[in-house]
């Protein structure tokens, strides 16, 4: 689990990019009420495309309910200049956008992705430690535990920091 | 896609949105200091407006919804992160 300032610490010094997976979770209420001063200083950066998935999940009969107050939740932190949307006209799948946005500033800041998804971890975790292109910055990927949603490292099982 | 007059989406009044904060599935997490209180966030009407506006326009695909999408809220590119 992570520590609560140790998270408001990161939330200052780092760039925090959504995924949606994180988004549709049931404790992303409570994660962004714990968090918002700190995304009044360093708003959090959602890619126009999670807005656009929450919309599809709006109209489905499985994830309605989560998907509508996670936009709502969303939009009110757009209105309240907490979080910002991004997007590149060249945007088209939601994954690609994250790692490619973690590679691209790579060199320049350190990055927080909120992800759910272990696929898109393992990804993001394989593209950070590439040798060809190495990086005094850091990358962190959070989750909300599946069963207490609280935040938590997300990471392989044999995973061994470098 | 299929996609539903707004009139069948749930959260277009404040009311619906009660529903939600007595969510059973919802577990917060213990200890957390209130640093804004839920209804700062959650209840903005701003926030209910942008909602429904995303819901209920640009039903064409990702690139013309996102394409118009500026000219409702801010969009910025990632290249300025």
């Amino acid at each position: 689990m992570v520590n609560i300032n140790d998270m408001r610490s990161l939330v200052l010094s780092h760039k925090i990019l959504l995924d949606t997976s994180f988004a549709m979770q049931p404790g992303f209420r409570g994660f962004v009420q714990t968090y918002a001063s700190e995304f009044r200083r360093n708003p959090l950066l959602v890619p126009a495309l999670v807005l656009w998935e929450l919309r599809k999940h709006c109209f489905s009969r499985d994830n309605d309910f989560l998907a509508q107050r996670s936009l709502v939740i969303l939009s009110s932190m757009i209105s309240l200049q907490i979080a910002e949307v991004r997007r590149e006209q060249c945007d088209g799948f939601q994954d690609l956008v994250l790692l490619r946005v973690a590679l691209q500033h790579k060199l320049a800041h350190s990055i927080v992705v909120l992800t759910n998804d272990s696929l898109l971890m393992r990804d993001l975790r394989a593209m950070w430690n590439c040798e060809s292109v190495t990086s005094r910055k850091t990358l962190e990927v959070l989750k909300l535990h599946r069963r207490t949603q609280q935040l938590c490292v997300f990471r392989p099982h044999s995973w061994v920091s470098r | 896609m299929n996609v539903h007059p707004i009139s069948e989406v749930s959260f277009s009044t404040a009311s619906d949105l009660s529903v939600a904060r007595t969510d059973p599935q919802e577990t917060e997490a213990k200890g957390s200091p209130p640093a804004q209180t839920l209804a700062d966030i959650t209840t903005q009407e701003a926030g209910f407006q942008l909602a429904t506006h995303l819901l209920q326009t640009f039903t064409i695909d990702y690139q013309t919804w996102s394409n118009r999408l500026v000219s409702v809220i801010p969009v910025q590119s990632w290249e300025s992160l």
